[in-house]
């Protein structure tokens, strides 16, 4: 009876050994798939790796030790304050963690596509649930080593140089944090069921979720709007400043006795303020961290119970909304030239996430300018800043304009093989060429126009001025969208986009990209020219001059980009081996 | 005999007078072609430097000592006289139409025009009509020239001219005067016009100068860049003769014995070094400027170090801005033009050992220079002037000085300003090495551009659409009458990366009512042919012609023609099979009725009802296939060509698409395709065609193979194995 | 877009308003101020002590510079007017202080930078006039209010 005890246990022990092997194996093959493991074979490039890594780490360290103590000296805070700037970083890294955790734990518990391959492998499903899990939390860890980390060390560095802590508060502190970590990870697993309801509730109905992204994204901009016109004008650091740095001080205290939690979780890592005016491990940081161990083990027996039956159902549907079948649609006649135009249209509204690409540039400029001229209005400025206000307001519109540029210049590779279909059609081909520019061109228009009145408001154009600027960006941002489609046209690379579906490293984009910022660079330092010769004169009109000169280089330049184009495509469109 | 003998004699005479008449050309031609013009040169260096001159102290033609008519005269003469000799030395070393009509009809009456002002000419040169060794020397240059000009009359005068000619020769003339102006006869002629107008500190005037100096260069690149070597030579050697003797005009004998105010400067340099190069060839020495000078030019004429005072007429500011000029953009002009080859690193190094030799000997005769007494301030090395543009901080860099007594004279360096100096030139030497390489890039590109459109239009091929509503009701009504035909005549193709030929000499002739076969290994050339039929790749020689209509001439009504199937299916997978063919139908010009009609077929057909309406995204391989084939089928094209169509299809598509190209045939039109598959190919095709490396090998119907006894695949198998089967 | 692009493009952003935060903006002319460097009184009645007699150099040495002598009544209000010189000085305000007796006399300061003392009784009050800025320069002033009827 002993024997047969003792060889069943034997027997468990050896499953369990098999069982932890199999984890391992599970953990370490998605692993690879969330983060490049290749240079753990070759020894140069893993030293390589670890060293770049340590330096970043350090720089970031650097950074942010530097800032803190500069923030000390000027008054910005003081040292009772301190733990509160610890409780800020800890929440803010904490939140976003827990946002990118829940979302990425929807996808990959629920939604993930290697569930089925997964599924099919000889082992226990548990086992799979636990090694997505303890592979989150890795990748967790990693994570945090960019940001989380180096905070805490530098803040850590700053209380050990002014004495109210020891060195091995260090090393104590990563403990916590590896508790603490896994709090995100365990929370986004509880979230992500809700998350997950919502998702597939959106999937039934697609017209709601494009629906539910507008209203988002409308109400970000508004809410970012109304942030931005909270700043004030003319703000006068230094005579204010005893203000300023009061509400600086009174709101990190707030922040410490609103976010209860967290200063228990900060005061866990530094320990607790005696009466020495040091911070020191004693017992109660022991007792928080049993604490925190405990919270940690009752969430992973929650998850454990609620979300893998869930994930367990999850794990082998089928996710392809079924086809419908839908009846005979009819066939619509087209004018040759329109059919293009429409053509375009619906692939771009299908492939959206490249034209998602595109509509965040297009939205986030207008912010960006937005955010900038409140920040330069809050600035009392003397005339040479009113001109650099100018210029860097016109460098900082052109760039992101002309930098998004780039992917105009695989557009017609993009097409793959079905580019050469272009020379086979009875059309000549610089229509079908051209119109692939039109979208972009025509959601250029309001985003340049809407930014350039943004910032003429802020420096008190009137609308003519504002047009004419507006004017003049909008042809040097087709001149350059033109150049790199010629640049397409001249050098293309349908075959890797054939092959590969995406090309890392494509040589048009990065000469358009070089180019764009060449180009606003050189045409920030011509309207820094043109406009300072119309300041410094006598007449409010000499503005409406240098913009009119403004204006009349970006038409040179557009039509001698359009001529290129054209005779390129007459020279050289039909020659180029197909 | 003595007639004989006489008339022999007479003979010997003869050909001794010839032989004498002969030998007298030559050694007048000699004597003309190439010791006058070096006697020439001699006297008229001797005449530039042997006298003080009191021509450019003259403000303002009432201050002239003579009356003001002849006085205008005089200068025009003088200016004349320069480009006229410069036109008469340059003769015997060129021939092209323009200079010899210059040198034997223009310089003639120029000289005798100075001839007759000479009294006056020497009056305002050293203000007074003695015989002086200027008067000698310019006498001596009128006579010299003269006597070429005659010469030249006589010997070119079987060369035939026209009116037109000669007043385009004057036109060049006028042009040529611009470059020989002397800096001297604006503020002579016109005086110091009003004060204000000063050229300098980016002000309005000072932009318009900067922006003839960079629009001048690019009318002369666009004008040169057509002409012949020779002309191109001829110019740019002129121009930088004449400016060159522009400014030595501001020099006499005297300069010798100042040796302080020789023109060491960087730009003056330029001056001389750039006609010596383009004379003599000389690559090192040409690049120096190349990389050194038109750099240091540009900084020159942005900030120009000319007084505030210095008006806009008066002779130093045509003095400096010609200077300027020309070291700006001749050696730019000069690569452009292609003189002198684009260089390289090697050039790099060569020029910045001589940069470096030029910088010191600067930097000794300055400080020398100055310790005996004389201020000089060559490349701005020994003095403040640059620094003082930069601000306090190189102020104080500049004061660091260090001095060596070396014989009693004690010799002044800036040691850090003079070492960053020289630094910081050889990087921006570098950094703008870069800029030229880019802008030559760029030029070049642009010319290629345009002899290619230009060959392009002389080509005359029409690759418009077809426009106007008149002409495409006629070309529709053409397109139905038309047979179906298909054609190679002499057809060959070469890929530009190799230089064998992919196809060589295919004919091939395809009736109504064929579907052709072709066969062949892999690398055989099918596919090229195939794709140059249907405008993928263009043709190197020979001829297609779909229903008569040439592919490279009629390209946009020869595709009207002509339905392709890829051998890989091209196609957006983001529509939906309808919305694609649809797409398709559009381009053709497909009515709706036709469309609907023939889609309504071609669904039935390929059994594509449920998923017609789906995206192509979800559609499998031989679905892909089919939607293809119907893209192709929509328009009804008289030519259908297909690309290895059957591979990767199941039983059922492939029977399908084989019962759509026998139907397609038999409504008169052509099917033509290649495949591997033979056996299909055999049960399918009328006539086939197999290809190998290039050549058609040959072009048989099935029915004559079958008939003598083989299989197709054992024909084919043989026509591969070996090169010489019928 | 490339990240590379993105970052370098945030990195101008935050150079351009920077750049401009120190380059760009007006300084604060705090070393320009003009301080006040004299002040006179230049209210009716008033006298400078004269340092030729007694009184007057005994005064003087004391720190004032000069008196206004009224003669009480009920209800008297002697006014105070200062002229500053430079003229131009940055901060004008002045201020006046006076020994607290609020049964002889009252000091209000008025809207315009002058003062008033309303008097109660006969006395004398010595006022010190100071300008507010940091140079902080001042006077001292007698005034009084002689009350002749408590000699009858």
């Amino acid at each position: 009876m002993k024997a047969f005890v003792k060889k069943e246990k034997a027997q468990n022990t050896q499953i369990q050994k098999h069982g932890l092997k199999q984890l391992k194996t599970l953990v370490f093959m998605q692993l690879r798939d969330k983060i490049d493991l290749s240079f753990i074979k070759d020894k140069k490039q893993f030293f390589r790796t670890i060293i770049l890594n340590l330096v970043k780490m350090i720089g970031i360290v650097a950074i942010a030790y530097l800032i803190l103590f500069l923030s000390s000296k000027i008054g910005l805070f003081s040292n009772s304050e301190f733990p509160s700037i610890m409780v800020l970083i800890l929440t803010i890294s904490l939140g976003l963690s827990l946002i990118s955790c829940t979302y990425e734990l929807t996808n990959n518990l629920y939604f993930s596509e290697d569930n089925r391959v997964l599924i099919t492998l000889p082992v226990d499903a548990n086992q799979i649930f636990i090694s997505k899990i303890i592979v989150f939390y890795i990748y967790e860890l990693k994570k945090s080593l960019n940001f989380l980390i180096p905070l805490t060390i530098s803040c850590l560095l700053l209380l050990i140089m002014k004495g109210f802590c020891s060195v091995w508060m260090l090393f104590w502190s990563f403990i916590p944090l590896i508790f603490i970590l896994m709090l995100p990870v365990l929370f986004g697993a509880l979230l992500s069921i809700i998350l997950m309801y919502i998702k597939l509730f959106l999937k039934r109905v697609p017209t709601i979720q494009v629906l539910l992204f507008l209203v988002l994204l409308a109400l970000s901009i508004i809410g970012i709007v109304y942030l931005i016109g909270l700043i004030p004008n003319n703000i006068d650091l230094i005579a204010q400043w005893p203000t300023i740095s009061r509400n600086i001080r009174e709101f990190l205290l707030q922040v410490e006795s609103k976010l209860a939690i967290m200063s228990q979780m900060v005061s866990i890592i530094i320990g607790s303020f005696t009466q020495r005016l040091v911070y020191v491990l004693n017992g109660m940081t022991f007792v928080k961290l049993l604490v925190l161990i405990v919270i940690c083990g009752i969430l992973f027996i929650l998850v454990y119970f609620i979300s893998r039956p869930i994930f367990f159902g999850m794990m082998a549907k089928n996710f392809e909304i079924n086809k419908r079948i839908t009846n005979d649609k009819p066939n619509k006649k087209h004018n040759k030239y329109f059919t293009f135009i429409n053509k375009e249209f619906k692939i771009n509204l299908r492939t959206i996430h490249i034209s998602v690409n595109y509509l965040m540039v297009y939205i986030i400029v207008p912010i960006l300018i937005l955010f900038l001229n409140a920040m330069y209005k809050a600035m009392d400025t003397r005339t040479l800043g009113d001109l650099l206000i100018y210029t860097f307001n016109i460098l900082l519109i052109c760039l992101p304009l002309l930098a998004s540029n780039a992917l105009v210049a695989t557009y017609y590779s993009r097409e793959g093989r079905t580019g050469y279909m272009k020379k086979t059609k009875p059309i000549y081909a610089f229509y079908p060429l051209i119109i692939k520019l039109l979208f972009n061109f025509i959601f250029s228009i309001p985003t340049i126009f809407i930014t350039c009145a943004i910032f003429g408001s802020s420096v008190s154009f009137n609308v003519g001025e504002i047009t004419l600027l507006g004017f003049a960006i909008l042809f040097l941002h087709l001149g350059h969208m033109i150049y790199s489609a010629n640049l397409d046209i001249m050098n293309p690379q349908n075959e890797q986009y054939a092959t590969t579906g995406d090309m890392i490293d494509n040589p048009n984009e990065n000469k358009s990209t070089v180019l764009a910022f060449i180009l606003s660079a050189v045409y920030a330092l011509i309207s820094y020219k043109l406009l300072s010769e119309a300041s410094l004169g006598s007449t409010d009109g000499s503005i409406i001059f240098g913009l009119v000169k403004l204006m009349i280089i970006s038409i040179a330049f557009f039509g001698a980009m359009l001529l290129l184009f054209v005779k390129n495509i007459k020279a050289y469109y039909y020659d180029i081996q197909g | 005999m003595t007639i004989n003998s006489s008339i022999e004699n007479s003979n010997i005479a003869n050909i001794n007078i010839k032989n004498n008449k002969i030998s007298t050309k030559k050694i007048v031609s000699f004597i003309f072609e190439k010791i006058v013009p070096y006697v020439f040169m001699i006297v008229f260096a001797i005449r530039l430097f042997s006298y003080q001159s009191l021509i450019d102290t003259y403000i303002g033609l009432n201050q002239s000592p003579i009356s003001a008519v002849t006085t205008f005269f005089t200068l025009v003469a003088i200016w004349l006289q320069y480009t006229a000799i410069l036109i008469s030395i340059l003769r015997s070393f060129f021939r092209f139409k323009v200079l010899i009509n210059l040198a034997r009809y223009i310089t003639l009456p120029i000289y005798l025009f100075n001839l007759i002002l000479i009294q006056s000419i020497m009056i305002l040169f050293v203000g007074n009509k003695q015989i002086s060794l200027l008067f000698v020397c310019y006498l001596a240059e009128i006579v010299l020239g003269i006597a070429l000009s005659i010469y030249y009359l006589i010997k070119d005068c079987k060369v035939k001219t026209s009116i037109k000619e000669i007043a385009i020769a004057i036109g060049v003339l006028l042009l040529m005067m611009i470059a020989s102006l002397p800096a001297y006869f604006i503020q002579f002629v016109f005086g110091y016009g009003r004060n204000t107008i000063i050229p300098k500190d980016i002000s309005f005037y000072h932009r318009v100068l900067i922006y003839i100096g960079i629009i001048i260069p690019i009318i002369l690149y666009f004008t040169l860049r057509n002409q012949s070597e020779e002309v191109i030579r001829f110019s740019l050697i002129y121009i930088s003769l004449a400016t060159m003797i522009g400014f030595l005009v501001n020099y006499d004998y005297t300069i010798f014995s100042r040796p302080w105010s020789w023109p060491f400067h960087l730009c003056n340099t330029a001056m001389f070094i750039i006609p010596l190069c383009l004379i003599f060839k000389f690559k090192r020495l040409f690049y120096f400027t190349y990389f050194i000078n038109v750099f240091g030019a540009l900084i020159a004429m942005l900030m120009p170090n000319y007084e505030d005072t210095t008006n806009i007429l008066s002779s130093k500011i045509f003095h400096f801005w010609f200077n300027h000029w020309i070291a700006f953009f001749m050696p730019l002009l000069i690569v452009a033009l292609k003189q002198f080859p684009r260089p390289k690193i090697k050039e790099f190094y060569w020029s910045m050992i001589w940069f470096l030799g030029y910088f010191v000997l600067v930097l000794f005769l300055n400080v020398y220079f100055t310790a005996i007494g004389h201020k000089t301030d060559f490349f701005f090395l020994n003095t403040n002037y640059v620094v003082d543009q930069l601000g306090t901080w190189a102020e104080q860099l500049f004061n660091i000085e260090a001095s060596i007594t070396v014989g009693g004279k004690i010799l002044v360096f800036h040691p850090i300003y003079q070492a960053l100096f020289f630094a910081t030139y050889v990087a921006l030497g570098l950094a703008i090495w870069f800029v030229y390489a880019e802008f030559f890039r760029i030029a070049d590109r642009h010319y290629e551009l345009h002899l290619k459109l230009k060959k392009i239009k002389q080509v005359e091929i029409a690759r418009r659409s077809v426009s106007s509503k008149i002409r495409k009701e006629e070309f529709m009504k053409e397109l139905e009458t038309k047979e179906a035909k298909l054609q190679l005549i002499h057809f060959s193709k070469k890929y530009a990366t190799s230089k064998v030929y992919a196809v060589e000499d295919a004919n091939l002739e395809v009736h109504k009512g064929e579907i052709f076969g072709f066969l062949g290994p892999n690398g055989a050339g099918k596919s090229t042919i195939i794709k140059s039929i249907v405008g993928i790749q263009p043709i190197t020689e020979g001829n297609i012609e779909v229903c008569e209509y040439d592919i490279t001439k009629d390209a946009v009504k020869a595709k009207y023609n002509i339905g392709y199937v890829p051998d890989h299916y091209a196609l957006y997978e983001k529509l939906t099979g309808r919305e694609y063919i649809n797409y398709i139908a559009d381009i053709y010009e497909v009515s709706k009725e036709d469309r609907d009609k023939r889609l309504a077929k071609y669904i039935k057909i390929f059994e594509l009802e449920s998923s017609i309406d789906s995206k192509i995204k979800t559609y499998s391989h031989g679905m892909k296939q089919k939607i293809t084939i119907m893209s192709a089928l929509v328009h009804n094209p008289k030519v259908w060509i297909l690309d290895e169509p059957l591979t990767g299809l199941d039983p059922n598509s492939i029977y399908q698409v084989k019962e759509c190209m026998k139907q397609h045939a038999s409504e008169g039109n052509i099917v033509f395709f290649s495949s591997h598959l033979i056996d299909i190919v055999e049960k399918l095709c009328g006539r086939i065609a197999i290809i190998k490396k290039g050549h058609i090998q040959c072009v048989k119907s099935v029915d004559e193979i079958e008939a003598s006894g083989i299989s197709l695949e054992q024909f084919y198998l043989n026509t591969i194995g070996n090169n010489e089967e019928k | 877009m490339k990240k590379s692009v993105i970052i370098t493009i945030m990195v101008i952003y935050i150079l351009a308003i920077v750049v401009v935060g120190f380059i760009g903006i007006r300084l604060k002319v705090y070393n320009e101020q003009k301080y006040v460097e004299k002040i006179e009184c230049i209210s009716d009645g008033y006298k400078n002590y004269d340092s030729t007699t007694t009184t007057g150099a005994s005064k003087i040495e004391a720190g004032y510079v000069g008196y206004i002598r009224a003669d009480y009544q009920t209800g008297l209000k002697v006014e105070i007017k200062c002229r500053i010189t430079p003229d131009n000085a940055t901060n004008k305000k002045l201020e006046y202080i006076v020994d607290d007796k609020p049964s002889i006399y009252q000091l209000t300061t008025n809207s315009d930078g002058t003062a008033t003392i309303e008097f109660f009784k006969g006395g004398v009050a010595t006022v010190i006039i100071r300008a507010t800025d940091s140079k902080q320069t001042q006077i001292k002033i007698e005034i009084s209010a002689f009350d002749w009827s408590i000699i009858e």
